[in-house]
């Protein structure tokens, strides 16, 4: 049963925080510009089509990042700040805790988006930078919300394996085809390609973004959906483990 | 002189605990750059684009070599600003304060993990760009790239030492190092020549000092072509490098002062 009102009061937390760094908002709204545009750029150099679909990939891999780096740090700072152990004492859930968490990062990749794809468009990409496309960022990060589950549910088993989350998204971006069209790509690394929800929500926006109706994408649809309902559910069986383990074991301080 | 060889050897022992983290500081800087290698490469398969012209020399791996050995060193030093705002958030920063150790000895204790990181990642990448012949060296360029690499880490300096100051009195210095560490390589030309972006970032990437450090580092190296001409490129880095120092120091101590009188508690 899910803890709607916990979730709520944790996402508010997360504002209020939040609400109190300001340069984080600036943050925010450029980094995501300076990361993206060298691949964006880079491909539009060759032709801006390229440019466009990679601006697709990039910014679908922007919310996998967020989300990845936002659930770990749920785990991660709290437990540096020796908060950790209030979590487990509150009358909820770790998976209602990440979920409001969650419900946070929606709100900083909203933002994020918005202002990126506004950078973008004035440096003339307009069709990754439509309306349309945003609904499909939004729908695609909350698919890359329930797969970084998994990744949380990890960072609190194994707490070292943090220090390997970028290379992870990174490794996770480039076999899913961010800058490039998996098609292209050798078998081996094509195979992994299809167990990677990225892989999907990209080739759906990339279809999209090229005419395709929402009835051509239906397939890869159905397979993002299978594909990320099985991490979600393997997430949340280790993470319900790993908060066991905790509670038997200890070590909800120690980072 | 030698006390920020102690934070260094506190970082390393504490490093040695987490180590995993060392296989993401080494692989992470390549696999940064890897999108766009790619890009390039998927772009050349389906022929759309001779990238030469675009970069100025044929030798991608060489140009993106460089640029990645180049920006580790750079941004190696603003390490720091993480591990002073680690302190903050954990309740050690007075503590650290009341110690006799001055900021520039912070800056290097805390950033020489990633400096022996940085070498020990890049080192493997030109020793291949050394087997291959790929840099033609000889006492002259290898004396003119110390001095550009010198000069340019001189300049790196003086954001750490801004940076610092910074974080003691509005805190998210972090954000900030961030923000510098993910717009540099772009506004600096390590993926293409700054010349190919628009106005605005063209004008930011000229002040900045690391734009001249690593075209003139490609120029000593592989020979490409430079923006303006190669002893003018020299002087601008001399002269911006010594300019953000000196702009550096003197913000690093009105902050410290302004964080003494206001007092810095909380994160």
């Amino acid at each position: 049963m899910v803890n709607l009102n916990g979730i709520i009061t944790i996402a508010k937390k997360e504002c209020k925080i939040q609400l109190r760094y300001r340069v984080v908002w600036l943050n925010f709204a450029l980094t995501p510009f300076f990361m993206l545009a060298p691949w964006v750029l880079t491909a539009r150099m060759f032709s801006p089509n390229f440019g466009e679909a990679v601006l697709v990939g990039s910014l679908m891999w922007y919310w996998l990042n967020q989300y990845f780096f936002g659930v770990q740090e749920s785990f991660e700072e709290e437990r540096e700040e020796g908060t950790l152990i209030s979590i487990a004492l509150a009358p909820i859930s770790l998976l209602d805790f990440l979920i409001g968490k969650g419900l946070w990062i929606l709100v900083e990749c909203i933002y994020i988006t918005g202002i990126t794809m506004l950078i973008f468009w004035v440096l003339g990409i307009s069709q990754a930078t439509s309306f349309q496309m945003f609904s499909l960022y939004l729908l695609s990060g909350l698919y890359m919300f329930a797969f970084s589950i998994l990744w949380g549910a990890l960072v609190l088993r194994f707490r070292r394996i943090a220090g390997i989350n970028f290379i992870t998204q990174e490794l996770l971006g480039i076999a899913s085809g961010v800058t490039a069209n998996i098609n292209s790509y050798p078998q081996m690394i094509k195979s992994v390609a299809y167990i990677i929800p990225l892989t999907y929500t990209i080739r759906i926006g990339r279809g999209i973004l090229t005419g395709k109706t929402l009835l051509d994408v239906a397939p890869d649809l159905i397979m993002l959906t299978i594909v990320t309902l099985l991490y979600f559910s393997i997430g949340v069986c280790l993470l319900r483990r790993a908060e066991n383990n905790l509670r038997v074991v200890g070590g909800w301080e120690a980072w | 002189m030698v006390r920020f060889l102690y934070l260094a050897k506190a970082s390393l022992l504490t490093a040695k605990r987490y180590s995993i983290d060392w296989y993401g500081n080494v692989l992470m800087p390549i696999l940064g750059v890897l999108p766009v290698v790619i890009a390039v490469w998927y772009g050349n398969k389906i022929g759309f684009l001779d990238f030469s012209h675009v970069v100025g020399t044929q030798r991608f791996f060489e140009y993106y070599i460089l640029g990645i050995a180049y920006w580790n060193y750079i941004e190696a030093v603003w390490t720091s600003i993480f591990a002073l705002r680690e302190h903050m958030k954990i309740g050690q920063l007075e503590e650290l304060l009341l110690t006799p150790i001055k900021p520039w000895e912070y800056i290097l204790g805390w950033s020489f993990l990633a400096i022996s990181l940085t070498t020990m990642g890049s080192l493997p990448l030109i020793i291949i760009a050394l087997v291959m012949s790929i840099f033609h060296l000889s006492i002259e360029t290898c004396v003119l790239a110390v001095f550009i690499f010198l000069t340019s880490m001189i300049a790196s300096f003086g954001f750490a030492f801004l940076i610092f100051g910074l974080t003691l009195v509005i805190r998210e210095g972090d954000e900030i190092v961030s923000l510098l560490g993910n717009a540099a390589p772009l506004l600096g030309g390590l993926y293409f020549p700054v010349t190919i972006l628009p106005t605005p970032l063209l004008i930011i990437s000229y002040v900045f000092p690391f734009t001249w450090g690593i075209d003139l580092l490609r120029a000593v190296f592989l020979g490409s072509k430079t923006i303006f001409s190669f002893k003018t490129e020299l002087v601008l880095l001399s002269i911006i490098s010594i300019g953000y120092f000196g702009m550096g120091v003197l913000g690093y101590h009105i902050l410290e002062i302004k964080m003494r009188r206001r007092g810095i508690q909380g994160f």
